[in-house]
This record gives structure tokens, sequence and C-alpha cells, in this order.
């Protein structure tokens, strides 16, 4: 069985590597991006079936990544969760706005990450 | 004849020049009337004179003076002006002389046997036309009644006594008013100088001179630059020049130093032109002095206050990043080592991972207040039973409360109601008072949770055998930042917002936190909801119409 594959995009290293790790556990293939526009190539060149976007990245942030995808035809289906620490109610909004399917406030229980991704992809 | 009109005429003169000089100064209106009544009995040699003064509203004359009745008695004193002589003058504005005043049939019996001629003068009192009152002139001492001339000698006195009344009456309005405007211009809490074209001072206060540095002492009729501090003088003259010019109301903001004060008090000078008349021509321009300290230190402490929030906000965002690492990584550790740990390795684990979860707490609890600070904290609704999410709540602080060697005791017999409500939102606020209950509650003691509900209301009680609250601190509780005991000697850990919280959360569901100290000790928090009526709106199934009861009865 070919393994799902997950983009996480995310400029904090220690959170990208307990987080791949947990994913790469449960299953997963796991790639990672280190700012925003790394994260539009790795889309572009590793076609993931599911994103993982932390919104304050260098040179892109998540919202604008997020409103990028979905404008993509190529791009558009993919589903994007956002992993933030922004936990205000606008930036949620936002993000939602955005297109992306949810948003997780960091810190989060990584079981209920992993509860979100089999809705949207399966196992 | 000759001499007796010489007489007549020299008499006037002299009675006009008495009147006159009587009623020149009406410092006392009732004492200048008095002595122009006993001025006009003697000259004319009658037995008696008064002034009646028309009250129109009451239709009557009243007595103002006289000649042979007590002070004491005049207010008492009364004509009505349908009826006498004297009623009759006041209407008709035109004078009468009575030379048998056995005429007037309203006279009692009485009152004619006191006078020993019977003539009779009355004498309408004129001002601009108008009849203001009358002057009686009573019988004539000796054989002869009043003549022509005496009476056409009255009538002209009589609009020279009204002018002199008007007057008075007009100088005690103004008087009045000047006391009143006093008044007013030291209740005020602004300093004011009113300024004519010319410069000079027109009226000011004693606030206004305190905040121009001066001393009190006279400064109407004096020129505004020789008031008025050098420092600030150009401000002042620019100001009025514009007023002036610009004819509208004009705003500044500068500081300066008033007297007996060290430093430099922030003030805002206001002027507005003064009329002659209505839109008419300028007569000057009046400055309003306003201190702006207390305006100024508002803003600072809103500045402090959003600054705070702000800060709040960063620390918690920048405090998750961090813990999210921390959290997933202990929890890798876990599921991967649990097998090969031993328990005290895993004991360790265990720690870092609940503190790590008691510091996430913290963080949404600071976040919890910046939210309701900024009034950003919004609502999810989902229909819930409430006892759910209390068991819930309970489940979470077993734990701790095992710890403690407490029990908790669950009860959702008395009533269990399905409300809309933000879950997250009420958990989080039943948490808090039930921490709160396991946290003053001594070990051994007992937290009691119980459900309830009524047509209109659903609640949860949460019951301890703490201390219960001191009545002074109740309503002080549920202010952010703030504990039931000293920060420095409390025993219980916290920052003082749970019960903040709580209630903001309870509130935003248009409910409430109700505290009572039960008897035999320990206290009662009961979390109150509203039991929202939710209609389907059928055209658009998607929208919901929720209705917050407005009047919430307890019960």
């Amino acid at each position: 069985m070919v393994k799902k594959r997950i983009l996480l995009a995310d400029d904090e290293e220690d959170i990208k590597t307990v987080v791949a790790m947990f994913l790469e556990a449960q299953g997963y293939e796991v790639i990672t991006a280190f700012d925003g526009l790394d994260a539009l190539e790795k889309v572009r060149t590793e076609k993931p079936d599911l994103i993982l976007l932390d919104i304050m990245m260098p040179v892109l942030d998540g919202f604008e990544v997020c409103k990028r995808l979905k404008e993509n035809e190529d791009t558009a289906r993919i589903p994007i969760v956002i992993l933030s620490a922004a936990a205000h109610v606008e930036s949620v909004n936002r993000g939602l706005k955005a297109g992306a399917k949810d948003y997780i406030v960091k810190p989060f229980e990584p079981e209920k990450l992993v509860e979100k991704i089999e809705q949207f992809i399966g196992k | 004849m000759d001499a007796m009109e010489k007489t007549d005429a020299e008499k006037l003169i002299r009675l006009a020049r008495h009147v006159s000089e009587v009623l020149a100064s009406p410092a006392d209106l009732d004492h200048a009337l008095e002595a122009t009544v006993n001025l006009l009995r003697n000259v004319l040699e009658a037995e008696a004179c008064s002034i009646m003064l028309l009250d129109a509203p009451a239709g009557v004359l009243r007595m103002a003076a006289s000649s042979d009745i007590e002070r004491e008695k005049w207010p008492t004193i009364s004509t009505r002006l349908d009826e006498g002589f004297a009623g009759k003058v006041a209407r008709s504005g035109r004078p009468l002389l009575v030379r048998e005043i056995g005429d007037d049939s309203h006279l009692d019996a009485e009152r004619r046997r006191r006078y020993t001629c019977p003539s009779f003068m009355c004498v309408p009192m004129k001002s601009k036309g108008q009849v203001i009152g009358v002057i009686n002139v009573t019988n004539r001492i000796g054989s002869e009644p009043f003549s022509r001339e005496q009476l056409d000698m009255v009538t002209s006195l009589a609009n020279l006594i009204a002018l002199a009344i008007e007057n008075a009456r007009l100088l005690a309005t103004a008087e009045a008013m000047g006391r009143r405007l006093r008044d007013v211009l030291e209740g005020i809490g602004d300093g004011v100088i009113a300024v004519d074209t010319n410069g000079v001072i027109l009226l000011h206060n004693e606030l206004a001179l305190h905040y121009l540095g001066v001393e009190s002492g006279r400064c109407l009729g004096r020129r505004i630059e020789e008031v008025v501090p050098e420092t600030v003088l150009p401000v002042f003259r620019t100001l009025y020049e514009r007023t002036l010019a610009e004819r509208s109301h004009i705003h500044e903001e500068v500081e300066w130093t008033p007297l007996d004060q060290t430093g430099a008090t922030p003030l805002t000078l206001s002027t507005a032109p003064l009329y002659r008349e209505a839109r008419g021509n300028l007569s000057g321009v009046v400055f309003v002095i306003h201190d702006m300290t207390l305006h100024h230190k508002l803003d600072e402490l809103k500045r402090i206050d959003e600054a705070k929030n702000s800060f709040l906000a960063i620390v918690s965002h920048e405090l998750r990043t961090p813990l999210t690492a921390i959290k997933g990584a202990s929890h890798l550790l876990r599921t991967k080592l649990a097998q090969r740990l031993d328990p005290d390795n895993l004991e360790l684990l265990k720690i870092v991972e609940q503190n790590a979860e008691r510091l996430m707490q913290q963080i949404v609890n600071l976040l919890d207040v910046v939210n309701i600070e900024n009034r950003t904290a919004s609502l999810t609704l989902r229909r819930l039973p409430l006892s759910q999410i209390a068991r819930r709540s309970v489940a979470r602080l077993r734990d701790t409360a095992a710890a403690k060697n407490l029990s908790i005791v669950e009860d959702y017999s008395a009533g269990d109601a399905e409300l809309l409500l933000d879950e997250e939102k009420i958990a989080r606020a039943l948490d808090h008072l039930v921490g709160n209950a396991v946290k003053f509650t001594p070990r051994g003691g007992q937290v009691t949770v119980c459900t309830g509900s009524s047509r209109q209301e659903a609640y949860v009680a949460v019951r301890d055998t703490g201390a219960g609250i001191d009545p002074a601190l109740r309503d002080q509780i549920f202010r952010k930042f703030v504990q039931g005991e000293s920060h420095l000697t409390r025993q219980s850990g916290g920052c003082g917002i749970g019960l903040y919280v709580a209630r903001a959360f309870a509130e935003l569901h248009g409910g409430r936190i109700e505290t009572t100290n039960l008897e035999g000790g320990g206290c009662e928090f009961r979390l109150v909801l509203p039991i929202m009526h939710l209609h389907e709106n059928a055209k658009q199934p998607d929208a919901f119409i929720v209705d917050i009861p407005k009047a919430v009865s307890t019960s």
C-alpha cells in the first residue's frame, strides 16, 4: 500500500522534528518545508495528499500560501490544515476564509491531529 | 386762588423732588414706598395713603405700602380687580376722584365711620402704558374734599413712582441673575475669563485666576495683559484675535504652570465669541481654561492596559511554540520507550508532561483574559447536556482532588438541561469553579458538583467544605488578578483569573455566577445559564435565531 504523503511547513525545527516523527510512526510519509515559498515549491514537486501549514513563517506567511494554493487549479483540492500558535479568533477566521479545512491551535494533542488527518485523507 | 395755585405748584415740585430722592436708590423698595405714602399723605393733608401693586396672574392688587396700616399686615391685604374703586382704576387705567365716599358701596360701615371727610382718590401707576398698581389717597383732613388739581398732581407723580418701581424690579432681577451667573461660574470646574473688544476683563471666576497663577484680587476692569502671565500671553492674544476675526469657537492645547503647583499642567484653552445682540456685533471673547490632567492620565492608563493585553498575547504566543515541541517530544518519548523505561524514569517523563500541561493551562487562561478584554471572545454554539460538561470537568480534576485526599461527589438527579452553548468555554468556566473548590478545600474535605434546571434556566453548582468567602471580598474575587488571600502569604497557586474568566464566559452566554456561603462552612459557586430557545428559520435552514431571555429570574 502506498503511504499517504503529508507536507509539513513550519520554520520551527523542533516542531517539525517532533510532528514528523509522530506522523511517521502513524504510517504517513512526511516531507517538510522551512518557509512559505519553500512550501509552494514542495507542493509543486512532491504533490502531497495533505498540507500542515504554520502561519508565521519567513518570506511568505501561511495565509498567503493557503490563498495561492487555492487559486491554482492543480493544488486547490489538496486539504490544508493550519497548525498555529496564533489562537486569536481573527486569525482562525482568516485561515478558514483562505481555504483551510481546519485550524489547530498549538500546542495540540498529537492524537487529535491524527484524527483530523484521517478524517480528510484516511490512514 | 393765585396763592393757592402757587402753593400747589410748590408742593408738587417739593413732593416730586422728595419722591425722586426717596426712589432714586431703591435698595429697599418697601421702605422707599413707605416713605412715599407718608410724604403724599402729609402734602395732601389726607388721613391715609397707600400703594397697591398689581399681581396680574392672581388678578389682584396687593398692598405694598400704607401710611395707616401696620407693616406686618400689608402682605395680607389685597383687592380683587373686579371689585371696588381700586380694581376699577387698575382695569381702566384712568384716575378716579370720589367726593362722597358713600358712593363706594363696598366699604363697610365700620370703615366708613373711621373717616371724617368722605373724599377719596385712586390713581393708576403706569409703566410703558401698562398699569402696574394704584395709589389710594383717602379723606381730606378738614372739611374740603380733594381737588381736581390735587388729582392731576398725584396722577403725574404716580408715573414717576411706577418708573422707580420698575427700575427697582429690573435691578433686583439683574442682581439675581448676576448672583446666579456668579454661582454658575464658580461652580463649574473650568476657569472662565471674558474680555471685551478693548481687551478689558468683563468677568472671571476664581479658578481662572488659579490657572493663570494670579492672586485673588480685583481683576475686573483690568486689561488682560496685566493679568495673564507673559509666558502664555501670546497664546491668549492669538486666540483672542482669531476668535474676533473668525467669529468661531477655537480649541488650543497649552501647558503652563499655575501658581502654587510644581509641574506644568496640561490645559486646553477654548474661546467663544461674545455677541452684543443675537448674531450681531461682537462685544468680546470668553476664554475657558480646562485642566486636562485627568484626561491625560486616563489616556495613559488606557495605553498601558492595551500594552499589557498585547504583551499577554505575544507572550502566550511565544510560549506556545516551545511548549508544542516539549509536549510532542515527551509524548513520543513515552509511546516509544514505554516498555523499556523503568518506573522511576517513566515517572520523570510523566512529570515533564504534567507540567507542560499545567503551563499550557496557564497560557490558555492568559489568552482567555486577552480575548475577554479585547472583546474578541466569540461563541461556537452546540447543543449539549450541562451534566456532560460537568462530568468531564470533574474527571479532569479527580487526580488533583485525590492527591489532597478530597472526594468529589456528583449528583445530576435534580435536573439537567440540554443547552445551546460553547462547550470549550463552559468547560473552562467549570474547570475554574471545580478547580477552585479543590484548591481551597482542606485535605480530607469534600466537593459536590450537581446540576438543576427550571423552565428558563439551568445551573451547575459546585460546593466545597472550605473556609467560605469573606463577604468583604465577595465582589473583588471576580476581578482579574485578585485572590481572596494576599499574594505573598497565599497557600494556593494560580494568579487569580479563574473566576474572572468563568464569569466572563457565563456572561457571554447571557448567564451569571452566584456565590453563597453555606451554613456550617464552605461555599457554593453556581454557574447559571439561560435556556435559549432555538427556532429553525424555515426560509434559511442554515440560519438560527437565538433568543436570550432578557429578564432572568433567580429561582
